[in-house]
């Protein structure tokens, strides 16, 4: 797997494992690879892929059945694209406000520019 | 039960009797169990002789190196059977791989076939194959598999990504990714960092001799923050700055206790060039 | 903890051996090709230098001579060559990280040149002789040749061994006379195993040079000694018998420092740290 400078890497990795749960690659309440499985999958140490599951399992994506392995929650799907928009709408919302006011963007040319280039109605 | 140790080095003085130049002069190192190890430095640094002098290949002319309370230098099997080696060069008899595995695996007590089987799939290769008839890299592949399932609790390799393209690279990371477990020490001697900097859990770094960084790579991410940055942003806050592709290279002290990623190659060569003030700031 | 013991195991020797054998049969082959060639061909020429008519146990002690002589050179190579393994850097590593003892070690490549060296030489023997009926019945030699002749050379070899003993010359007692020539012989050779431990690389040759000058100085030095004191029939008596002492204590001391120089052995050589 390739990395990116800016997050880090235990972050990356839960992304991934993230998007494999969207994807529907693992079902929810389905079982996942093991910290060690998926540690050879990524290329990286266990150590850093335990982080990551620590910290889906904090965020309640996924869970752990002592002995056996690590699973999807049953509303994984739904927490991660809350999760998702929650990011977008604290993150890259205030960073695009920020770019418009320093390029002098109005919100006329974006709402013109969303109608032709998606096929929603407004 | 065990001991967290498993090697200690104190007080090595080695020199190989040329020019009464010493290689190591009262070194002292420890090596945990249960973390892959990144032993870094510059070529001729004495990485090699350090790890010769770990396995007993190479007797200390003063000081100790003790495996699990053993001193290495007797060479005794119960040793022996717990350490092994990939070294940079090494030869291979020419017969199968399997035979050569069934002739040597009895040797060590600990050897699993699973680990065996699982690291031949992740190089994509053949337990049937004739080892005389196989590339140097090839042949580096197959010894590295049957290293990782000697599970020796201590596993040493010499620039083992040397005479690997690419994807071959991808592939022995994932094999040692896969063959590490928590009674485990992998120490990986290497200059070429940017192959294995997401496997290691701590860093060696040596230089002339002497210990530069001794720390676990979360410990070094805590007290220090690395960013690439734009060539706007002023540098002069920064312990070490290198020009990139996009601007600059900085590692910074980590005030604010920011996650960045760990990068090796700027950090060696911040150590290099800005010793004294970096090694503060890694051992507040 | 690991469980593995310390101690001199005849197991782990057995292993190590069985190693030798599976990993490296192709080198063991040849070695034996190459002596039975030589057997073969010393065969050939020695029933073409035989008529007819000469009775076939000349023909079978001419034979037997020139193999005891050939396996008399062809044990000092092995012996030279029984460390092997350490020829090379890589070749280093690998054997000196072979979980065994160094005693364990030694000991099988001691074994593997004697012993293993007797077997192949037997069987060499033996393909040798048995292969003369490929050339014989194309050559005019004495009929009885065709009768086996394997049990009588080895019968003969075993004969040469003791009539070895039978020096002329200053004969006081075939005992003392045996003991001494006995020792002397088994010196020699821990001399090549000797050398063996201490070049990796080309070490028969290099014995060789260093056996010659040690014989060479060694005559002077006797030489001297003698017509120096002028020796009496009892003198002579005494002066073997010290010789025969210090013959073994030096083959002693060959075996120990081989040993020695072994278990010392580092993967990268060097003078200094040897001993």
């Amino acid at each position: 797997m390739n990395f990116k400078e800016s997050k880090p890497i235990y972050l990356q990795i839960a992304d991934r494992i993230m998007d494999e749960i969207l994807q529907k690659i693992y079902p929810e309440d389905g079982r996942i690879p093991s910290v060690r499985e998926y540690a050879a999958t990524v290329e990286v140490n266990a150590n850093t892929v335990a982080r990551s599951f620590d910290y889906l399992q904090s965020r309640e994506i996924i869970y752990n059945r002592r002995g056996i392995g690590y699973f999807v929650s049953a509303q994984a799907r739904a927490t991660i694209k809350q999760m998702r928009k929650r990011e977008f709408i604290d993150g890259d919302l205030p960073e695009l406000f920020r770019k418009m006011s320093l390029l002098g963007i109005s919100i006329d040319e974006i709402i013109e520019n969303y109608k032709n280039n998606t096929n929603k109605k407004i | 039960m065990e001991e967290m140790n498993l090697i200690t080095i104190s007080d090595l003085t080695f020199d190989y009797g040329r020019k009464n130049r010493k290689v190591f002069d009262n070194f002292s190192l420890t090596f945990e169990r249960g973390s892959i190890y990144g032993l870094l430095g510059k070529n001729g640094t004495g990485k090699s002789t350090l790890l010769y002098l770990m396995c007993g290949l190479l007797r200390a002319r003063s000081g100790s190196i003790t495996f699990a309370g053993s001193d290495v230098a007797r060479r005794q099997p119960s040793v022996l059977s717990d350490i092994f080696i990939v070294p940079e060069e090494f030869d291979l008899p020419k017969v199968s791989f399997s035979s050569y595995v069934k002739a040597n695996e009895v040797f060590y007590p600990k050897f699993s076939r699973e680990v065996l089987d699982t690291c031949l799939q992740h190089f994509d290769m053949d337990i049937n194959i004739n080892l005389g008839e196989l590339s140097m890299g090839q042949k580096k592949k197959a010894f590295m598999c049957f290293a990782l399932a000697t599970n020796t609790s201590l596993l040493l390799m010499d620039e083992p990504t040397n005479g690997f393209d690419i994807p071959s690279k991808s592939q022995m990371r994932k094999v040692i990714a896969s063959g590490m477990n928590d009674e485990r020490t992998i120490i990986i001697s290497t200059h070429q960092v940017r192959d294995v900097e997401n496997l290691l859990d701590r860093v060696v770094m040596l230089d002339r001799g002497e210990v530069l960084v001794d720390k676990t790579c979360m410990e070094l991410t805590e007290k220090l923050y690395f960013a690439e940055q734009p060539l706007s942003v002023p540098t002069d806050d920064a312990l070490y700055v290198q020009q990139s592709l996009n601007g600059n290279s900085v590692v910074l002290e980590n005030c604010e206790g920011e996650e960045s990623n760990l990068n090796l190659e700027l950090l060696f060569n911040a150590m290099l060039s800005n010793r004294e003030k970096m090694t503060e700031i890694i051992n507040k | 903890m690991n469980a593995t013991k310390n101690t001199f195991s005849l197991t782990r020797l057995g292993l190590l051996l069985k190693r030798e054998y599976s990993v490296n049969w192709k080198q063991h082959v040849y070695r034996l090709l190459a002596i039975y060639g030589t057997f073969l061909v010393t065969l050939f020429l020695t029933m073409l230098t035989n008529d007819p008519y000469t009775p076939s146990a000349q023909t079978i002690h001419h034979f037997t001579g020139i193999v005891a002589f050939i396996c008399g050179v062809v044990s000092m190579v092995y012996l030279s060559q029984m460390m092997k393994p350490m020829e090379t850097k890589t070749s280093r590593i690998n054997y000196l990280m072979l979980p065994a003892t160094n005693a364990e070690k030694f000991v099988s490549r001691l074994l593997m040149a004697t012993v293993g060296f007797w077997i192949t030489a037997i069987v060499a023997l033996a393909l040798a002789t048995a292969s003369r009926y490929i050339f014989m019945p194309f050559m005019y030699v004495n009929p009885d040749l065709y009768h086996p002749i394997f049990g009588n050379v080895m019968a003969e070899l075993f004969d040469f061994s003791c009539q070895a003993l039978d020096i002329k010359g200053f004969i006081i007692s075939d005992f003392e006379a045996g003991m001494f020539v006995v020792m002397l012989v088994i010196w020699g050779y821990t001399i090549y195993m000797l050398g063996g431990n201490i070049w990796y690389k080309n070490a028969f040759i290099k014995t060789v040079a260093a056996m010659t000058v040690i014989t060479i100085l060694g005559n002077i030095v006797l030489i001297s000694l003698i017509s120096a004191f002028g020796i009496t029939k009892e003198d002579f008596t005494i002066l073997l018998n010290t010789a025969t002492g210090v013959f073994t204590v030096l083959t002693i001391v060959n075996i120990w420092l081989s040993y020695r120089l072994f278990r010392r052995a580092q993967v990268i050589r060097n003078l200094k740290n040897m001993l």
